[in-house]
């Protein structure tokens, strides 16, 4: 589908230095376009329709719509959809969290256009067609059978922490729940919440003008308002699953930041990063010597963890102990994170901020990470940095001190030793 | 009823042919006297058909069981050599071309199956 402004070639990324963008239209779509001089296109279309808006019936339902995404749409085939975007090199994915779900495209930046249509129909008008379904049903089972021991505990922590609330709704389908919606269910979903009012379409290396007027005049997208959350506030509890092998897999999560809350975010940040994450490099496994995980005991690896979501969040450490080590890794993990003994908080925060800039440099998952951000009101980049700049080490103690108060814990695998949450 | 009939877009949509079809539909087909839609004569085995009626089922089962509950009156009255009183006959205006949304459908497949990728679709894949 060509605009009447098209970048045709890859000299015209030098040519046009195009503008960013960040609207909100008049039918509620939020618009957001970045400029990083790339020459792939990443575009995303995101809504607020995340496993945390399926009601108690519908447990599985997101699960069922994110892997119907490149069959028929109202208007298309999905032969068509999915054989286009191959002829113009693109990716199509569909993605989801708990807030969010959203399909994106990556593609050279020369097709831009078409795939912005392809993505329009794809991501907003699909038809959930009654005879897909037995095409579709094998893809979720596939999904549950690569499911790995991180997936479980992720799971786990969240039905931990949030109990009965919304939150705590697994981005997975049960196996029992393979195949029990229909089209009308997943087409109910839909039209609640395939709305412009709750979407942000994104484009990064897209030529903002291009990207605005496809917005404007051209996204089949249907008007709506965006949808009210149902509140889902952290509680703490435990999640135990037995499994196979000597590994035991740990989260210790409490009350972390959620999305919208710059200043706790800062302060999670920093904490998170006196706590130490795995290093990136192949052959290390320990954060460093003046981290808080450096005081596990030998022979336990441990990661900080987070999951910000909207007026709610988890923050906590993602541990590998095996079946004899599991007590005493949780014991003096909770230790290290309810009272964080900060030695070089200068340290931290610059480890913090460089870790954000090195997320940004990096460009990956950019555009799902701008979708989600924006769907959930978050602060953008330079924001967060300023805030962390502003940490001061009472406020790490207190957030730690609040955040700890009722953990969660959640466990697969040599499960027989770990502690329960109240015996910490 | 005639609403059903009328959100049936076909090819030709002209006076002509549109009364060229009631023609037909009153005097040269013989499933009215049995209390029969068209679609309920449709060739069944040709793949397209069968698939439609696959997709009938899945979508709108209660018009498939409809069709079932027609075809087999039709059937028993064939079977004892009866037909309808003219009073039951079905009513041109109460036609609704139920197979035809789907008929489309399938076409448009094809037709998109043979720009893309070429590969002929499963239901007509033989089957062993």
């Amino acid at each position: 589908m060509k605009t009447s402004i098209v970048t045709r070639s890859a000299a015209a990324t030098k040519a046009h230095a195009s503008k960013n963008l960040s609207t909100k239209l008049s039918n509620g779509l939020q618009v957001i376009s970045k400029e990083r001089s790339g020459a792939v296109s990443q575009l995303v279309l995101a809504f607020r329709a995340g496993s945390r808006y399926q009601s108690d019936k519908q447990s599985g339902l997101v699960h069922h719509i994110r892997n119907f995404v490149g069959r028929d749409t109202s208007k298309y085939p999905g032969i068509s959809v999915v054989w286009s975007s191959a002829a113009i090199g693109a990716n199509l994915t569909s993605f989801s969290t708990r807030d969010v779900f959203g399909v994106q495209m990556t593609v050279n930046r020369d097709h831009t256009d078409t795939a912005l249509s392809i993505l329009g129909h794809v991501a907003s008008q699909p038809a959930f067609k009654a005879w897909e379904f037995e095409d579709v049903i094998p893809s979720v089972k596939s999904d549950l059978a690569f499911k790995n021991s991180y997936d479980y505990v992720l799971e786990g922590i969240h039905s931990a922490a949030f109990r009965q609330g919304s939150l705590a709704n697994s981005i997975y389908a049960k196996r029992g729940e393979i195949g029990i919606y229909k089209s009308d269910d997943l087409n109910g979903f839909a039209s609640k919440h395939f709305v412009s009012g709750n979407g942000v379409i994104v484009g990064i290396n897209t030529n903002s003008q291009s990207l605005q007027h496809y917005a404007d005049e051209l996204l089949p997208i249907n008007d709506g308002s965006n949808v009210v959350l149902s509140e889902s506030p952290y509680k703490g509890g435990d999640f135990r699953r037995s499994g196979k092998g000597n590994d035991a897999h740990i989260i210790l999560a409490g009350n972390g930041a959620a999305i919208n809350d710059t200043n706790a975010l800062a302060v999670q940040a920093v904490f998170l990063s006196h706590i130490g994450r795995v290093s990136p490099l192949k052959f290390a496994t320990l954060p460093g010597l003046s981290s808080g995980l450096s005081k596990l005991p030998f022979g336990v690896a441990g990661s900080a963890f987070h999951a910000s979501y909207e007026q709610a969040g988890l923050v906590g450490v993602y541990l590998l102990a095996n079946g004899e080590n599991a007590n005493a890794a949780v014991k003096s993990a909770f230790n290290i994170l309810k009272s964080p003994k900060i030695e070089d908080l200068e340290g931290s925060k610059r480890r913090a901020i460089a870790e954000i800039e090195t997320n940004y440099a990096d460009g990956a998952n950019e555009a799902i990470q701008r979708a989600i951000i924006a769907l959930g009101k978050g602060p953008g980049r330079n924001a967060l940095i300023e805030s962390i700049k502003k940490v001061s080490a009472s406020d790490i103690t207190q957030f730690a001190q609040k955040a700890f108060a009722k953990p969660s814990l959640a466990s697969y695998g040599a499960i027989s030793q770990i502690p329960y949450v109240d015996e910490l | 009823m005639a609403a059903a009939a009328k959100a049936i877009k076909f090819a030709y949509n002209g006076a002509l042919a549109n009364n060229l079809r009631k023609f037909t539909w009153n005097n040269l087909w013989g499933g009215r006297e049995y209390g029969l839609l068209f679609h309920d004569t449709y060739f069944e085995p040709a793949p397209e058909v069968t698939e439609a009626l696959r997709r009938l089922n899945l979508q709108e089962p209660h018009l498939f069981d409809q069709r079932k509950i027609r075809l087999s009156r039709a059937h028993t009255l064939a079977l004892h050599g009866e037909k309808l009183p003219k009073a039951e006959w079905t009513q041109y205006e109460n036609e609704t071309w139920y197979l035809k949304p789907y008929l489309d459908e399938i076409e448009a497949e094809k037709k998109a199956r043979a720009e893309s990728s070429g590969l002929i679709p499963p239901y007509q894949m033989k089957q062993h």
